[in-house]
């Protein structure tokens, strides 16, 4: 008996010892994220700012680009000690974003994703307001493409104000193999029903005719909103948001049929489960996939191809029977650069000094020429450089886009949505039906509404 | 020339297929780490048609996995060490009852075992940060101790249950002072149990990310597992660069199983017969 009560008691103190633990603020987010003079000083007496992007892979011509910056940065500001905490996976980014935040510790400058998704950290406070900063200096964003704001911009919630500055404008394409067409005596399709026509061709001489590399579940999530996009415009994307349809009503459920039916035709080859989007590229490199889906992000690195006089770039397909359509998009901006820090706090200053170093016009032209004019960059340039081919023919379609969105879930105030959508569709090629994709999707969707 | 009878070939086979399934991915890993991304994707199995050393170069000075594998082992030794000590010490006193509530005290160490130590993330987090804990060998050395802790203690305390206390008391009649049977008579002993211990601690901080992740922000101070994660781009992976630093990583675990296997594998294999 007395064992019993002593485990018990032993199970209370320690049960309390973590819940008292887990709720650690008194106040609200913005009181948990107001700092003391000593967090914010290092220990050679410094302010400390900690910058997170997903820039963490020395690999990448625009990820080294942000080291040498940070690199830079440092050199030029002695009286800051700038830490840059990057982590591109994304699972550590957020667990390392959200862990500072929780524990009233914010990181001061860090890759916020915007959208409605995000909503909540602008409602808590835990983002800061730049709106001021950017009217007191017009030079600041006087080349950035203004359109790429609206991700951050809250105004139809009823919140003013700006959160954050566009880093990574993109726009998904496509990528073609030339030679193979070549070879076939095949004119390169440009629409779903052209593809759906040389795909049996394709398959016969043994290309895959679009490869698709499922491991990475964010294919599944952007090629259901490009579909959506060249079939219904945004307004599809509209109306799911706005609960006006469901995700099992015949719209979606007749896109996610759509994908079922190429994957069992064969059009995206098989085992795609066992390679992601870097198969995708060796598999279009080794002449194995006529075409890959894919983005401007990957232009510098198929830059690189040993047959890159092969490969071509061009639109994602578009829908003969939907010519209406064949200019909108998915792209857009994709992450944001933003702060923590607000006015009063010690390290306000420093943090406004980082953010704009690492917004400026200057480091957009220094990234612009590290990557010869390759990629997609959030503000305009006075002078151009001669890009590469694929860069160029990237800019021809993408300058024709007519409207451009993000992934229709980032649209959602339903944060899990994102994942929920991308693993589901995901599963069409474990051999699941588009019908009970579509209505899980839908059971998450009305769950989230009914408790909200 | 000697026979073999069906059962030996049978246990001959089920060797080779075992040994093939195990090297596979040394094999994969070692060969990865020589070829450029689009070989990975494209020849799997093949040897790399050109030697890609800058994936090595590229591991060392631009990753700084050589760095990392130094941190990942001082946090592990260190958290290895404090876990031998303080272990087998509570241990003892748990086994042989010496302390009133050593009852109490094992019911304590089991929830430990049972709250995951992630469910604590955001308590130690502020923790660390308020108490300038951050960024510092110590501190991370004495959490990976303690949440390795109950593990090795339940382990240690099941071993040295099995040892007589005959022994203890002879030590006692000799004139042995309570810490000069634990580490002298007992941590010999026991050894096979203890190195046990230490070496699933070992391993589990050495592979351990969370944390590293969330409290080790300086760059010198980055863990292997770290590090491997930086190199997968947000939208690009460098496989090459990713596998020189698994073969970098991997190379002191090595070493340590190879000084230490005999004593891993008889601990093991303790309480197999046991009883």
């Amino acid at each position: 008996m007395q064992k019993k009560i002593i485990s018990v008691l032993l199970a209370s103190v320690l049960a309390v010892s973590v819940l008292s633990g887990c709720g650690n603020s008194g106040g609200d987010s913005k009181d948990s994220s107001k700092k003391s003079e000593e967090t914010a000083k290092s220990e050679d007496g410094k302010v400390k700012v900690r910058i997170l992007t997903r820039f963490s892979n020395p690999d990448s011509v625009r990820e080294r680009y942000f080291m040498d910056m940070v690199a830079k940065f440092q050199e030029e500001n002695q009286d800051i000690e700038l830490e840059d905490v990057s982590i591109s996976d994304e699972e550590s980014h957020d667990t390392l974003f959200k862990t500072s935040v929780a524990s009233g510790d914010p990181i001061e400058v860090f890759n916020f994703l915007g959208y409605a998704a995000n909503i909540d950290y602008v409602k808590n406070g835990v983002v800061t307001d730049i709106s001021s900063l950017l009217e007191e200096d017009p030079s600041w964003t006087e080349n950035y493409i203004d359109a790429l704001f609206a991700p951050v911009d809250y105004s139809a919630y009823g919140i003013e104000g700006t959160y954050g500055l566009p880093t990574s404008p993109y726009g998904v394409c496509c990528f073609y193999n030339k030679a193979i067409f070549d070879e076939l005596g095949m004119e390169m399709p440009e629409t779903w029903e052209g593809i759906e026509a040389a795909a049996p061709k394709l398959i016969e001489a043994g290309y895959i005719p679009m490869a698709f590399g499922a491991k990475d579940n964010y294919r599944a999530g952007h090629f259901l909103t490009a579909l959506s996009m060249k079939y219904y415009g945004d307004q599809l994307k509209t109306d799911l948001i706005d609960n006006e349809k469901a995700w099992n009503d015949p719209e979606m459920l007749g896109l996610i049929e759509k994908m079922q039916k190429w994957q069992e035709d064969g059009l995206f080859g098989d085992n795609n489960l066992a390679y992601d989007a870097n198969g995708e590229l060796a598999k279009l490199e080794n002449k194995e996939a006529a075409i890959i889906f894919s983005g401007s992000w990957n232009i510098a690195t198929i830059n690189e191809f040993s047959n890159i006089d092969d490969i071509v770039c061009k639109g994602f397909p578009y829908f003969e029977e939907k010519p209406e359509y064949k200019d909108e998009w998915m792209g857009g901006p994709d992450d944001f650069m933003a702060m923590t820090s607000q006015p009063g706090d010690p390290d306000y200053d420093a943090t406004v000094r980082v953010l704009k170093f690492f917004t400026s016009q200057e480091y957009y032209q220094g990234l612009y020429e590290a990557q010869a004019g390759a990629g997609t960059y959030p503000v305009t340039f006075g002078e151009t450089i001669q890009a590469d081919a694929l860069t160029t023919e990237f800019n021809e379609y993408y300058g024709k886009a007519s409207n451009m969105i993000g992934e229709i879930e980032q649209f959602s105030p339903m944060t899990s949505l994102l994942d929920v959508v991308r693993t589901e569709v995901t599963t069409i090629f474990s051999g699941d039906k588009a019908k009970d994709i579509a209505d899980r999707i839908q059971g998450e969707v009305d769950t989230y509404n009914a408790s909200n | 020339m000697k026979r073999l009878k069906a059962g030996d070939i049978i246990y001959r086979l089920f060797a080779i297929v075992f040994f093939l399934i195990f090297i596979y991915p040394i094999y994969f890993t070692v060969v990865s780490s020589f070829k450029t991304n689009t070989e990975i994707w494209n020849t799997m199995f093949a040897l790399p048609s050109k030697i890609e050393w800058s994936n090595y170069t590229s591991a060392i000075f631009d990753v700084g996995i050589l760095r990392a594998v130094l941190n990942s082992f001082i946090f592990s030794f260190g958290a290895c060490m404090v876990v031998v000590v303080f272990v087998t010490m509570a241990a003892y006193v748990a086994a042989r009852k010496l302390i009133r509530f050593s009852g109490a005290l094992r019911l304590y160490y089991l929830l430990g075992l049972m709250i995951p130590p992630y469910a604590m993330l955001i308590p130690i987090v502020t923790m660390f940060t308020n108490f300038g804990f951050r960024d510092k060998y110590w501190p991370m050395i004495l959490l990976y101790a303690a949440i390795n802790f109950p593990m090795s203690f339940y382990l240690i305390t099941g071993y040295i249950e099995g040892i007589s206390k005959e022994l203890d008391e002879a030590a006692i009649v000799d004139g042995c002072s309570t810490t000069g049977i634990v580490f002298r008579i007992i941590f010999p002993i026991a050894s096979p149990g203890i190195f046990t211990g230490a070496i699933i601690s070992f391993l589990a901080v050495y592979n351990e990310l969370i944390f590293a992740n969330t409290l080790l922000t300086n760059q010198a101070m980055k863990t292997i597992s770290v590090r491997l994660l930086g190199l997968q781009g947000e939208r690009f992976t460098s496989y090459g660069p990713m596998f020189a630093s698994i073969v970098l990583s991997i190379v002191p675990i090595l070493i340590i199983y190879l000084i230490f296997q005999e004593k891993v594998e008889s601990g093991m294999a303790a309480g197999a017969v046991k009883g």
